[in-house]
C-alpha cells in the first residue's frame, strides 16, 4: 500500500488544481440510457432504438432521429475493457452512431469500438459500418457486377473496382472521378463509400466505414482501438472507404488507436479530436484534424447549412426518411427502363452558378451513373434541380450532392 | 630666484601704475613692448561651479503613482469564445439521403412442378437471388415428349397494357448433357408460344436464362392480368448422375408499359 506522503499530495493537490482549471464541455445528454460497460464482446442492435427527437429521454437503447439521422446515446459513462469488443448490427435506415456522454469514456488496452464496413463477398453487397454505404454488388447468375454505392462509391470498370471515397482519392484501381465529399470537421456526420466490385471475378466491393461522434465532458480514454476502416475486396474487388470519428471531449488522452484507414488502396476515412486538453500520444490512421474546445461545441450542423434531398422520382415523392433498403417496397418503384425525371431540392444552396448539384445512380447490377442536375426553380432559401435517368431493371441507389464549382 | 621674480613684478608696477584689468574668464594677458606693454600673467580661479552656472539638478526623489501603467495606456477586456457556425467545409459541399429505386421483377404468386420432385424450397425461394433454392429432381414423364423437370409458373402483371414483357430464371443444373427450355402462356392462341422460345444447353454454375416477348400483350391474360410461364429440362446427351436436378434461384418477370 502506498503512504501519502507531503510531496505525493502536493502532486495530487496541485493535479486537482490543474483540473478544476480545465475548461468543462458541455455535453447535453442527461444520461438516461445509463451506462455501458463492456466486459465481453458486445453488439449493440441500433435497430431497437425508438424513432424519435435526439434529445428526448432514453430508455437504454438509443433514439433514432431522422431529420438528423443518428441514433443518439445519452450515457452516464461508457466503456470498453480490456479484450472486449464492441460491435453494432444497423439501423434500418442505416444511420450514424452518437454518443453523449456525462461522465468518461474509456477503451481499455485491446478494448475495441468495431464499425468497420463488412468485407467484399460472392452473395451480396457488403455491409457498411453505420453511417456508411455498401459496397458494390457481386455478380451473379450471369447478372452484372455493381459499383459501390454513396456519394463516393468506387465504379466497376477493367478488371477490379475501385473504392474512391470521401477522405481521400484512392490510390489505385480505377479511378471513377467522383470528388471527395463532406468535410473535416465531420460537420454532418457521415460514412465512407463502399468499392465497386470485381468485373471479372464478379465479386463484390467492401463496404464504406462507419462513422461515430462520442462526445463527453469528462475524459476521453483511447487506449485500445477505435476502428471505422472501410471492409476489404475480395478476389478483384477493392476495399471500401474509410468512415469518420470524432471525438470530443474535455480532455483526451491514451496511448491507443484511431483507424480509418488501412493504408492499402481505399479512399482514407476522417478523425477529428476536439478538446481542451489533447494529451493523446497513440496513433491516428486516415485523415486526421486536431481542435481546442472550450466548453462549448457544435454537435450539429447549423440551420444554415446546405443541404439537399431527393424529392422525387418520376412520379414519386420521396419520403423525408428514405431506407434505400434493397427489399421491396423500396423508397420508389419506376416500371421502365425509359429515363426518369428526378428531383432534387436543395436548402441553402446558392443559385448564382457557384454551386453545382450532381445525382449518383448505382445499379445492385451494372455501373453508376454520374450526372450534373439543372437548376429548374427557386432560390438560395429553397431551389429545385432536375435531371433525366434511365434504372436497369432491378434495385438501384442514389445520392445527391451539391458543391461549390 | 624669488627676489629676482619680486624686482620684476615692482618693475611692472612703475610702469603701469594702474591696475591692469583681469578677465574674469581665466588668464588676462596684455602686449607691450615699444607701443605696448604686456603686464605679468596673472592666474585667477573662478570658484563658481561650472555645472551650477549651466543647470541645476535638484535631488533625487522617489514617487509611487498609484494609476497602474496599464489602465492608462489600454484596457484589455475579459476573454470570449466565439464558434464561427459556418464550418469552412460546410460551406463546401453537401450530401442528400440515399435512396433506392426499383424496377420490380413482377414475382409469380404460385407453381406447379409438373413433372418431377421437388426436394427443397418454396414459392418464396424463387423471388430474389439469395441462394434460398428450389431444388427439383427428374421425374417420372407420361410420354417421352414431355420433360423430366417442368416447372410452371403464374403471376400477376402489374400493367394492363405492356409494352415489353420478359421470363427470366436464374438457376443451373447439377449434370452436363441436359437441355433447359423456356416458353411463355400465349392466352389469346391459348398455348404456350411455339416462337418465343428459349432453348440452351444447361449450366452447371448459376446463370440467368430468359425468354423475351415479341408481342407482350399476348401473354398478360385479358381482365385477370394473369401470366404464365414454364421451363423444362430434358436430356440430351450423356449425364454424370442419372439422379440429375435443377436448382432454381430466382424465377420471375419483367414488365414494362402502362394501365
Amino acid at each position: 500500500m502506498r503512504r501519502n506522503t507531503p510531496r505525493n499530495l502536493l502532486v495530487v493537490v496541485l493535479a486537482a488544481l490543474h483540473c478544476a482549471a480545465l475548461a468543462q464541455l458541455q455535453v447535453p445528454s442527461d444520461g438516461s440510457d445509463g451506462i455501458i460497460d463492456v466486459s465481453v464482446d458486445t453488439t449493440i442492435d441500433l435497430g431497437l432504438a425508438p424513432t424519435g427527437v435526439w434529445n428526448q429521454p432514453g430508455t437504454g437503447v438509443g433514439v433514432y432521429d431522422p431529420e438528423r439521422w443518428a441514433v443518439v446515446f445519452k450515457l452516464q459513462s461508457l466503456r470498453v475493457r480490456d479484450g472486449a469488443r464492441l460491435t453494432f448490427r444497423n439501423h434500418p435506415k442505416n444511420p450514424p452512431v452518437v454518443f453523449l456522454v456525462q461522465g468518461d469514456v474509456t477503451v481499455d488496452p485491446n478494448g475495441s469500438i468495431l464499425l468497420n464496413g463488412g468485407n467484399g463477398n460472392q452473395a451480396r453487397p457488403a455491409e457498411p459500418g453505420p453511417g456508411g454505404f455498401r459496397g458494390g454488388g457481386p455478380g451473379s447468375a450471369g447478372l452484372e457486377t455493381g459499383a459501390g454505392f454513396g456519394p463516393g462509391g468506387g465504379a466497376v470498370r477493367g478488371i477490379d473496382g475501385a473504392s474512391f471515397a470521401w477522405g481521400t482519392h484512392a490510390t489505385q484501381g480505377p479511378n471513377n472521378g467522383l470528388p471527395i465529399y463532406s468535410n473535416s470537421e465531420i460537420l454532418p456526420l457521415i460514412g465512407g463509400s463502399g468499392a465497386g466490385a470485381g468485373a471479372t471475378t464478379q465479386s463484390g466491393g467492401g463496404a464504406g466505414g462507419g462513422a461515430v461522434l462520442i462526445a463527453t465532458g469528462g475524459t476521453l480514454t483511447v487506449n485500445g482501438i477505435i476502428d471505422a476502416r472501410g471492409g476489404s475486396g475480395n478476389f478483384g474487388s477493392s476495399d471500401g472507404a474509410g468512415g469518420a470519428v470524432r471525438l470530443v471531449a474535455s480532455r483526451i488522452a491514451g496511448s491507443g488507436q484511431v483507424v480509418t484507414s488501412n493504408g492499402g488502396s481505399q479512399g482514407q476515412g476522417r478523425t477529428r479530436f476536439e478538446s481542451g486538453q489533447d494529451l493523446f500520444n497513440g496513433s491516428v490512421h486516415g485523415t486526421f484534424r486536431r481542435d481546442s474546445v472550450g466548453t462549448q461545441f457544435q454537435l450539429w450542423p447549423v440551420s444554415s447549412a446546405p443541404s439537399v434531398r431527393i424529392a422525387r422520382i418520376g412520379s414519386t415523392n420521396i419520403p423525408a426518411d428514405p431506407k434505400s433498403e434493397f427489399s421491396f417496397p423500396t423508397d420508389a418503384t419506376v416500371s421502365t427502363t425509359a429515363p426518369v425525371r428526378i428531383r432534387v431540392e436543395a436548402t441553402n444552396v446558392p443559385t448564382d452558378g457557384s454551386w453545382s448539384v450532381f445525382l449518383r445512380t448505382s445499379p445492385r447490377n451494372g455501373e453508376q451513373v454520374y450526372v450534373q442536375m439543372t437548376l429548374v426553380s427557386g432560390s438560395l432559401v429553397q431551389s429545385f434541380w432536375e435531371v433525366d435517368v434511365a434504372f436497369p431493371r432491378g434495385f438501384t441507389a442514389m445520392t445527391a450532392r451539391a458543391a461549390r464549382n | 630666484m624669488g627676489s629676482a621674480l619680486a624686482a620684476v613684478l615692482a618693475l611692472a608696477g612703475a610702469v603701469f601704475p594702474w591696475p591692469v584689468p583681469i578677465a574674469a574668464s581665466s588668464v588676462a594677458q596684455v602686449r607691450s613692448g615699444q607701443g605696448d606693454a604686456v603686464s605679468r600673467e596673472v592666474a585667477v580661479f573662478n570658484d563658481l561651479p561650472t555645472q551650477l552656472a549651466g543647470d541645476s539638478v535638484s535631488r533625487e526623489v522617489a514617487l509611487f503613482n498609484d494609476l497602474p501603467t496599464q489602465l492608462a495606456g489600454d484596457s484589455v477586456s475579459r476573454e470570449v469564445a466565439l464558434f464561427n457556425e459556418v464550418p469552412t467545409g460546410l460551406a463546401n459541399d453537401s450530401v442528400s439521403r440515399e435512396v433506392a429505386v426499383s424496377s420490380p421483377p413482377v414475382l409469380p404468386t404460385s407453381f406447379q412442378v409438373f413433372r418431377g420432385i421437388r426436394d427443397a424450397g418454396t414459392l418464396a425461394s424463387l423471388f430474389e437471388l439469395d441462394n434460398d433454392l428450389m431444388d427439383i429432381r427428374r421425374g417420372i414423364t407420361a410420354n417421352p415428349t414431355e420433360a423430366p423437370i417442368t416447372l410452371i409458373l403464374t403471376g400477376a402483371s402489374p400493367l394492363a397494357n405492356p409494352t415489353a414483357l420478359e421470363f427470366s430464371v436464374a438457376a443451373r443444373v447439377n449434370t452436363v448433357g441436359l437441355q433447359v427450355t423456356l416458353d411463355l402462356f400465349d392466352w389469346v392462341a391459348n398455348r404456350y408460344d411455339p416462337t418465343d422460345v428459349t432453348v440452351r444447353n444447361g449450366s452447371t454454375t448459376f446463370s440467368r436464362v430468359f425468354v423475351t416477348a415479341t408481342n407482350p400483350a399476348r401473354y398478360v391474360r385479358s381482365g385477370t392480368r394473369e401470366i404464365r410461364a414454364r421451363y423444362r429440362v430434358r436430356q440430351t446427351g450423356p449425364t454424370t448422375t442419372q439422379t440429375w436436378r435443377s436448382l432454381f434461384d430466382q424465377a420471375v418477370w419483367w414488365v414494362e408499359g402502362s394501365n
